[in-house]
């Protein structure tokens, strides 16, 4: 009995709750981008559908359901259905390995709020994200026409680019963890009692810098931008296929979202643990802590979408191989400098 | 002995259709291209000819304004003034002092409201897409001048020969006073957006050079030929209406990128500001329309005349044969000949670079096609 | 020098756009929520062309045909005949609204102010021959003021 419960029942239940809430929060998302690009624009949003608007995502998943799902007719049919599969499949898969919060005990059973601790938690997340590029190339080159093929070739030496720059910006906040397990890195920023943030700026910023490029998103969305490509590699698409895409979009930004809070802004440890009098925050489950802070860099890949212009794809390379890398590199060798002289 | 296995590449021949969304308009453009640097391109245009030149001559002078305003229909009253002016010219009729200064304020707050529509578009092109809305909001604001004055808001017929339709409404020199006052404010917010942004300075400077000499070789005008270098104006070499007595600036580049058409056109939208505010100042009272015959026919002869619309040096060349009706009309669009730059301008960039400098010529189809 | 270095390094010029943004998203919001809210227009609006009668409600039109000899496309023709009073009238007045550029020719060319811009911009129908208009239709009274709306 108790290994049914430990072992399948209990995991099945936080499956769901996994794939619900990467849904849930895609929808809104995508409403409150929509919203929040309106309201910066001095034009109100969509707010016709529901109470203030909030239905409409499900209107547009609806119409993209019931859409006629148009195939050309040169297409290679299997890699032109699997590619939105794959693209999909691995912007949900990365998020069983997310921890939201501590343990806590329900029914005298402590249960974790993350679906699965690997050891090696970090290079399989990673792993996992360059495996959906795949779905990218692959959706370009099936369609066989050109502005796909563009689209495709561009966005993959894109990613393949920044992918480097994001590994090795890892590798300096693993000096301070000794460990690939994203659990283990949050609990060492508890021993630590600072964020790594703070004291790894630079890879921060590369960071970031990478996962907005990773996501695709202004200003460095080359691979869909409308304006120059009509739809880049996704302009065959049409109906569920393209749905596909679109969540796939969104879900990378929740990721790369989650993966900076827990790896440089403490994953659900409350700011401050020090001071005494702001000991009143200890009653907010670290839940929330983490979903505050995932709201905070959400928020701010929208601001920065809607404020500025997009990068040439060769400017994109440049940024990524002449600073970012070489800027990672230098942190790697000064932190570790640094951790031994302080060892 | 090595074998080559790279006997020969081709370059793909690609199509912009005429259904795309950045060219502004239904242009289509052939490229030629080796990886993404464009080798050679041609532009193919008359998707929206309308036979404007022809519909002319079965039309009297005053039942042709209207169409006149179809040509370039962002900035339409720039088309009526050359139009106005052009049979004034045949005709040798005098406007009265009242009437050219409304004309003077109705064409620059013209130019204001064409140049926030090509920052927008371009903006766009390239991805900021904020300023589009911003642009589009102060247009409204001249669109509600406008709708003041004559009653509509695109296509305006505000002209008519000998001066104006109606004298101006009760409350207009406030609204357009008040309008220019909080407008250079909004000005400095775009700069801020876009001005010194890295990304967009990465994006427009160097990318579409166009030298003076070729400029002039191949017949631009406008901004686009000021951003080159060339001090070439119509309202200082050959000045219209009451140009003579005002007192503005005209700015030049130096390089003639996409990145000097952005300032140069920005720096004009200060300088109409200024213009129309002494405008304001210096406007007398008295008659909106000289005493012109009921029906309208000028003598014999043919006449070329004309202005600095916003986009460049628009003409109309009118041959009359003494009837109600003119015998041919030609006009000189601007947006036609500064296409021809386009292949020149586009030759060794990328594709990614192609939207850009079609945005920054600022052509409007209306016009290229007629 | 320097300021120009860090500059470059902590990307002000980039912060300066994105509080630009920022401000605009706490200002107020220029939306018109049509068809709960309209917006206010202006008393010289070209809308949609109405025929006028004077106080005692005769018609103001004496068919001169000015209006038809002003139009460049010629969208108006009328039949007209003489009534018991020596004066002409117009028997029928027929206006093509689908090829009406609404720029006031016909208006202006008018001697007694007959015909004339209402405030009516909303002229979407369902059925084409709705578009040309009739003698009976032109007028602005309780008859009319419903024809648009309905179709």
């Amino acid at each position: 009995m108790n290994i049914f419960i430990d072992y399948i029942l209990i995991p099945i239940i936080k499956i769901f709750i996994v794939i619900t809430f990467v849904f849930v929060a895609v929808l809104i998302l995508i409403w409150i981008e929509r919203r929040f690009q309106g309201f910066v624009q001095s034009r109100l949003g969509p707010n016709r559908v529901g109470p203030q608007g909030i239905l409409q995502s499900v209107a547009d998943a609806l119409k993209l359901l019931t859409k006629e799902d148009v195939v050309p007719h040169q297409v290679d049919k299997f890699i032109f259905n699997l590619s939105p599969v794959i693209a999909f499949v691995t912007a949900l898969v990365v998020f069983a390995f997310i921890p939201f919060g501590t343990e806590f005990a329900i029914f005298g059973k402590k249960i974790s709020l993350y679906l699965a601790d690997l050891n090696v938690g970090l290079l399989f997340i990673i792993g996992f994200n360059s495996i959906g590029v795949f779905g990218i190339i692959l959706g370009g080159w099936a369609a066989k026409s050109k502005y796909p093929l563009l689209g495709s070739l561009r966005s993959a030496s894109q990613m393949i680019s920044y992918e480097v720059a994001l590994i090795m910006s890892l590798v300096s906040v693993l000096f301070f963890t000794h460990s690939l397990s994203l659990v283990e890195i949050v609990k060492a920023q508890q021993e630590m009692k600072v964020w790594f943030g703070f004291i790894q700026p630079v890879a921060l910023f590369i960071f970031f810098v990478a996962g907005v490029a990773e996501s695709n998103r202004l200003p460095f969305d080359l691979p869909e931008a409308e304006s120059e490509l009509v739809g880049g590699f996704h302009t065959e698409y049409s109906g569920m296929k393209f749905a596909f895409y679109f969540v796939a979009e969104f879900a990378h930004v929740l990721f790369f979202s989650a993966l900076v809070t827990i790896l440089f802004f403490g994953g659900w440890l409350r700011p401050f643990p020090n001071v005494n009098w702001l000991s009143f925050l200890d009653y907010i489950p670290p839940v929330f802590w983490f979903l505050g802070k995932l709201a905070f860099f959400v928020f701010l890949f929208m601001w920065m979408r809607a404020t500025w212009p997009r990068y040439r794809y060769d400017q994109l390379e440049m940024i990524s191989w002449k600073w970012l890398i070489p800027l990672a590199l230098a942190n790697i060798f000064i932190t570790g400098f640094i951790v031994i002289l302080v060892k | 002995m090595t074998k080559t296995y790279l006997e020969h590449t081709k370059e793909i021949i690609m199509n912009m259709g005429p259904q795309h969304p950045s060219t502004h308009g239904v242009l289509r453009i052939k490229l030629w291209l080796d990886g993404e640097t464009v080798v050679k391109s041609e532009p193919i245009i008359g998707y929206l000819h309308r036979g404007i030149e022809k519909l002319a001559e079965y039309r009297t002078y005053t039942q042709f304004m209207p169409i006149t305003d179809r040509l370039d229909y962002v900035s339409a009253a720039s088309n009526n003034l050359a139009w106005v002016q052009a049979v004034e010219k045949l005709m040798g009729i005098e406007v009265p002092r009242r009437a050219d200064f409304i004309r003077v304020i109705i064409t620059e707050l013209m130019r204001i409201a064409n140049h926030l529509v090509w920052l927008g578009t371009q903006a766009n092109d390239i991805g900021a897409v904020t300023v589009l809305l911003y642009c589009f909001r102060e247009r409204e604001e001249i669109l509600d001048i406008f709708e003041m004055f004559c009653g509509a808001r695109l296509t305006l017929n505000a002209f008519r020969i000998g001066g104006l339709a109606n004298d101006i409404p009760p409350g207009f020199k406030e609204k357009v006073k008040n309008f220019i006052e909080r407008f250079p404010k909004y000005i400095d917010d775009y700069e801020r957006l876009l001005s010194e942004n890295r990304i967009w300075l990465q994006r427009t400077k160097n990318v579409g050079i166009i030298t003076a000499e070729e400029a002039i070789d191949l017949g631009l005008s406008g901004p686009s030929l000021r951003a080159s270098g060339v001090k070439w104006d119509i309202r200082k070499s050959n000045p219209y209406a009451v140009y003579d007595e005002l007192e503005f600036d005209i700015p030049t580049g130096e390089v003639g990128d996409v990145y000097d058409r952005y300032k140069v056109r920005i720096e004009e939208m200060r300088q109409s500001v200024r213009i129309i505010k002494q405008a304001l100042e210096m406007m007398p009272e008295g008659e909106i329309r000289a005493k012109v015959p009921r029906i309208i026919k000028p003598p014999p002869g043919e006449v070329y005349h004309s202005i600095e619309a916003p986009k460049g040096e628009l003409g109309f060349y009118i041959v009359s044969d003494g009837s109600t009706m003119p015998y041919r009309v030609k006009i000189r669009a601007p947006s036609f000949v500064n296409l021809q730059a386009l292949s020149k301008m586009i030759e060794g960039h990328l594709v990614a670079d192609i939207v850009a400098i079609i945005g920054s010529i600022d052509i409007v189809l209306g016009e290229v096609d007629r | 020098m320097i300021k120009k270095i860090l500059q470059k390094i902590f990307l002000i010029d980039l912060i300066k756009g994105l509080l630009v943004t920022l401000k605009y998203f706490f200002l107020g919001k220029i939306t018109v929520q049509y068809p709960e809210e309209k917006l206010k227009l202006q008393p010289r609006f070209r809308g949609l062309l109405r025929l006028y009668k004077d106080e005692q409600g005769n018609d103001l039109c004496i068919a001169c045909g000015q209006c038809i000899r002003a139009c460049p496309d010629s969208l108006i023709s009328i039949y007209s005949e003489r009534g018991p009073d020596k004066k002409l009238r117009p028997v029928t007045w027929t206006f093509n609204l689908s090829r009406c550029m609404f720029c006031g020719l016909c208006v202006e060319a008018c001697p007694t102010n007959a015909i004339r811009f209402s405030h009516e911009y909303e002229l979407a129908v369902y059925d084409k021959k709705k578009l040309y208009i009739h003698k009976k239709d032109m007028y602005l009274d309780e008859n009319t003021r419903k024809y648009f709306k309905e179709s």
